[in-house]
């Protein structure tokens, strides 16, 4: 630079300000690195993935051409899929791709969080399944599917649910229709925040007698359904796909990987024996231009097996098979 | 990431805060769709930092992730092409310190718009012709005819504005 270019340099570069928003973001990204929570956290990528790649739901003529070819190279594949219970393999994987996909959405962008857990036994007649959590300008909305297996004294139901600083966020009875025993209830919670880690929803029976507290962990979208006497834990799906995307990278070279991303379709067959876990699960690696396109169904689903240690979130790897197409 | 490569990773990137703010700042003008391109470029940053083999590079490298990440939000937003003249308008976070138009935006808003990067990436992020050149995929001699011209007309707004001082 000579003196005019230094001149001007010190003219434009006198204000050194910078907003605070701009230095939060900073911040907390960095607050992430640090923690080594950045993958747990990506809303920025979701909504890099909002931009290029708006409709999440997979095209399904083309699914068609991927799901023919997969059944000629696939042997008790459609076996797999009854166990799940699909038809056949089409069905399976068509729902497998736009369940990621859709997942993905939840995960990063924080607006639309799928939570498909199993039922929560509520009384001997009734299940409660939280499916999704609906986040948009910031206006949250929890929906729930309701099952009601016999008559009983219980319903219709109650609900309480609760931020992290315990504020109420919705106080309500059910909505659902007499003698209705399957039925969706929608609660929209009030004093949602994007820093809400957790929900804690209380369910109540007619006579508003507490009979589950249910805490809902919309980080790591694990949940904990609590009885007075009763904890059941599962793992964290996301930490799960988290660990065997980053130990099935392992597995290629960078050159192999250059423009591809693995993206875990599904477990299934996890075993636990002498403390180690046996995991059989789909992946699949899609380029950057099929994803971008939209045409991730043209990729191979290949399958592997793994064996690892599990202490809370975190997993270490025993053992891993080679990958063989599915 | 290592816990070395951590560390050094977050060393690079409050080195270059200032820098990527302004340049995100003077590519959207908008606090928010700035904020949201840095954000982008950090979580890109993270994910693709093994891929940088010389990380002397950082600063060019993030600049040019970022400048990316911008553009991918003026063209799926399609509300700010390029940097409007009628500026401030968009401009939110009036509550995040950034009421007071900087010199850089001053200057920005009085150059042509083709000039504006490459004020922002010579003078503010002080990177070299050459890397200009590779992250704006122009030739190095447009790089600097543009720096030419660019430089031509903030000596006419530096001095008008000396002169507006002077009474």
């Amino acid at each position: 630079m000579d003196n005019e270019d230094i001149k001007i340099k010190q003219f434009i570069t006198k204000d050194k300000n910078i907003s605070k928003k701009a230095n939060d973001t900073f911040d907390n990204f960095i607050e992430k690195v640090k923690n080594d929570e950045v993958y747990q956290s990506e809303p920025q990528i979701a909504r890099e993935q909002t931009y290029n790649k708006p409709n999440y739901f997979i095209r399904f003529k083309k699914f068609l051409t991927i799901a023919a070819s997969l059944a000629v190279v696939t042997v008790g594949s459609n076996a797999y899929a009854r166990t799940k219970g699909y038809d056949n393999i089409f069905f399976l994987l068509k729902d497998l791709v736009t369940k990621v996909q859709k997942e993905d959405e939840g995960i990063f962008s924080d607006r639309d969080i799928i939570i498909s857990y199993k039922p929560i036994q509520i009384t001997e007649d009734i299940e409660l399944q939280i499916n999704e959590l609906q986040i948009k300008d910031n206006k949250a909305k929890l929906y729930l599917l309701v099952k009601e297996f016999n008559d009983n004294t219980d319903s219709p139901l109650n609900y309480k649910v609760y931020n992290d600083e315990n504020q109420e966020m919705y106080n309500a009875s059910s909505t659902k229709k007499e003698n209705e025993k399957i039925y969706t209830e929608v609660l929209n919670l009030k004093k949602y925040k994007d820093a809400t880690n957790t929900l804690k929803m209380e369910v109540y029976n007619k006579n508003n007698i507490l009979l589950k507290t249910i805490t809902i962990d919309l980080t790591k979208k694990t949940i904990e359904a609590r009885t007075e006497n009763q904890v059941v834990k599962k793992i964290s799906q996301i930490e799960l796909n988290k660990f065997l995307k980053q130990e099935t990278e392992k597995l290629y070279t960078p050159k192999e990987l250059k423009n591809k991303q693995i993206i875990i379709l599904d477990t299934y067959d996890i075993f636990y024996s002498d403390g180690k876990y046996i995991a059989k699960y789909l992946y699949m690696m899609p380029t950057e231009d099929e994803i971008n396109k939209d045409e991730v169904e043209n990729s191979t689903i290949y399958t592997n097996t793994i064996e690892f240690t599990s202490k809370g979130d975190s997993f270490t790897k025993v053992k891993i098979d080679k990958s063989e197409i599915f | 990431m290592e816990e070395k490569d951590r560390e050094i990773f977050i060393n690079s990137i409050n080195e270059n805060r200032l820098k990527m703010y302004k340049t995100a700042i003077a590519i959207l003008k908008n606090e928010d769709d700035a904020n949201d391109a840095i954000q982008d470029a950090l979580y890109s940053a993270y994910k693709n930092y093994d891929s940088l083999k010389e990380k002397s590079y950082f600063t060019t490298w993030i600049i040019r992730i970022l400048i990316n990440k911008c553009y991918d939000i003026i063209n799926k937003n399609k509300k700010i092409a390029y940097i409007d003249d009628s500026i401030t308008e968009n401009t939110t976070g009036v509550e995040d310190n950034y009421e007071v138009e900087s010199s850089l935006e001053w200057v920005l808003n009085k150059i042509d718009k083709d000039l504006k990067e490459i004020v922002v990436l010579y003078y503010y992020d002080e990177l070299p012709v050459g890397d200009i050149a590779e992250i704006l995929e122009i030739p190095q001699g447009t790089v600097k005819s543009r720096l030419s011209r660019a430089r031509e007309q903030i000596r006419k707004i530096m001095k008008k504005e000396e002169g507006e001082f002077d009474g």
